[in-house]
């Protein structure tokens, strides 16, 4: 097709009149509708059945997985197998172990006790004792600290009023 | 509209589950979808095809609407592109329904709408000539007048493309109409059209 210039928008609207006027009516809702939901049952059905398989197959596996346990560790403990005897002389042992360890950690735990208690009392009795002098010391400190700021608002104001002004070319004035 | 909900809200309701409140969007919009369908090109006879796979596609990837721009210019992309597609597939470009042999003369027809009809026929045929991608900002700037900066959204491309190939389009389209049909050209404008 040869390369021609634009003929404008002029020319297009007026040629193409006919086609703005023209409207198609159609009513496709039933047939896009039959179509989604059919698709949409066709998913809710195919997604529904494998779960609710994959559920059952898994539970109905646990509780069997679970029987088998308990029933073999009944044979075991029923039948005076050699392994059951020392996993329990085992766990027994280990009992005996925890029961030492407790009664260690609580006897060191009362000891520490027994020796800060004292001394909390009394450093708490000389905090009594001393509580006045503190407040004193608290009150004159605050005292001194609003003094420094005073006199750092002073010395500052002063020294803004004779300090030389600096001109827009960089001197000074 | 008054008492109508709005599109944003059947969106939602229809993600939320909702699915039969689709139909109101279908409803609301097929007469849009399947005008702007024909305009773009497809034959009659496939319009309800286009229109309803149109508005499948809608459903399928309505969770990728953004509301900030209207759900119009999202159908429009989505028509063009069916539109385009189909012709690609079935290559339908000359067969459109039959012409009147006065129209296609060039002489004038007695009855006046049956013109209008003929003429809008013949048009089909003649825009069925311009390439899909320039006939699209064609069909969207001068048959469906959006503006510019909506018709770069619908065919997700810059302005200044748009406005490219709208003068092209409309140079091909000058150049089809003086070459094959004569009997469009806009009267008073012979001179301009030759």
């Amino acid at each position: 097709m040869t390369s021609r210039r634009d003929p404008g928008p002029r020319f297009a609207e007026e040629v193409l009149d006919p086609l703005r006027r023209e409207t198609v009516e159609c009513d496709v809702a039933p047939r896009v509708m039959a179509r989604i939901l059919a698709e949409r049952d066709a998913a809710l059905a195919a997604s529904a059945g494998p779960q609710r398989y994959a559920w059952v197959a898994s539970l109905a596996l646990a509780g069997a997985s679970l029987v088998f346990l308990i029933s073999t560790v009944m044979v075991m403990v029923t039948g005076g197998d050699e392994g059951v005897q020392q996993a329990t002389g085992f766990l027994a042992s280990g009992w005996q172990v925890v029961l030492v360890l407790g009664r260690l950690v609580a006897d060191l735990a009362g000891r520490i006790l027994a020796e800060a208690l004292p001394m909390a009392r009394k450093v708490l009795a000389l905090l009594e004792v001393s509580a006045p002098l503190l407040k004193g010391a608290g009150t004159l400190a605050a005292a001194g600290g609003l003094c420094s700021i005073l006199f750092s608002t002073y010395v500052f104001a002063s020294a803004r009023r004779t300090a030389p002004r600096a001109d827009l070319n960089g001197g000074t004035r | 509209m008054p008492g109508e909900p709005a599109d944003v809200d059947l969106i939602r309701e229809v993600l939320a589950g909702r699915v039969e409140r689709f139909e109101i969007l279908v409803r609301r919009y097929q007469r849009l979808v399947a005008t702007a369908a024909l305009r773009m090109g497809t034959p009659r006879m496939e319009i309800e095809d286009v229109t309803s796979e149109v508005f499948y596609k809608v459903y399928r990837s309505l969770a990728k609407y953004r509301p900030e721009h209207a759900l119009s210019t999202w159908l429009y992309r989505i028509t063009v592109n069916a539109a385009l597609d189909r012709r690609r597939s079935t290559r339908h470009e000359s067969k459109m329904e039959e012409l009147s042999p006065s129209l296609a003369d060039g002489r004038p027809a007695l009855d006046e709408e049956a013109d209008r009809k003929q003429r809008a026929l013949l048009l089909q045929e003649a825009l069925g000539r311009v390439p899909g991608h320039y006939r699209a900002p064609l069909v969207l700037a001068h048959i469906e007048g959006l503006p510019l900066d909506e018709i770069a959204r619908t065919l997700d491309l810059p302005e200044g493309t748009v406005k490219s190939r709208l003068f092209r389009a409309r140079a091909m389209l000058k150049e089809i109409i003086r070459r094959h049909y004569p009997a469009l050209a806009p009267t008073g404008a012979e001179g301009d059209a030759s």
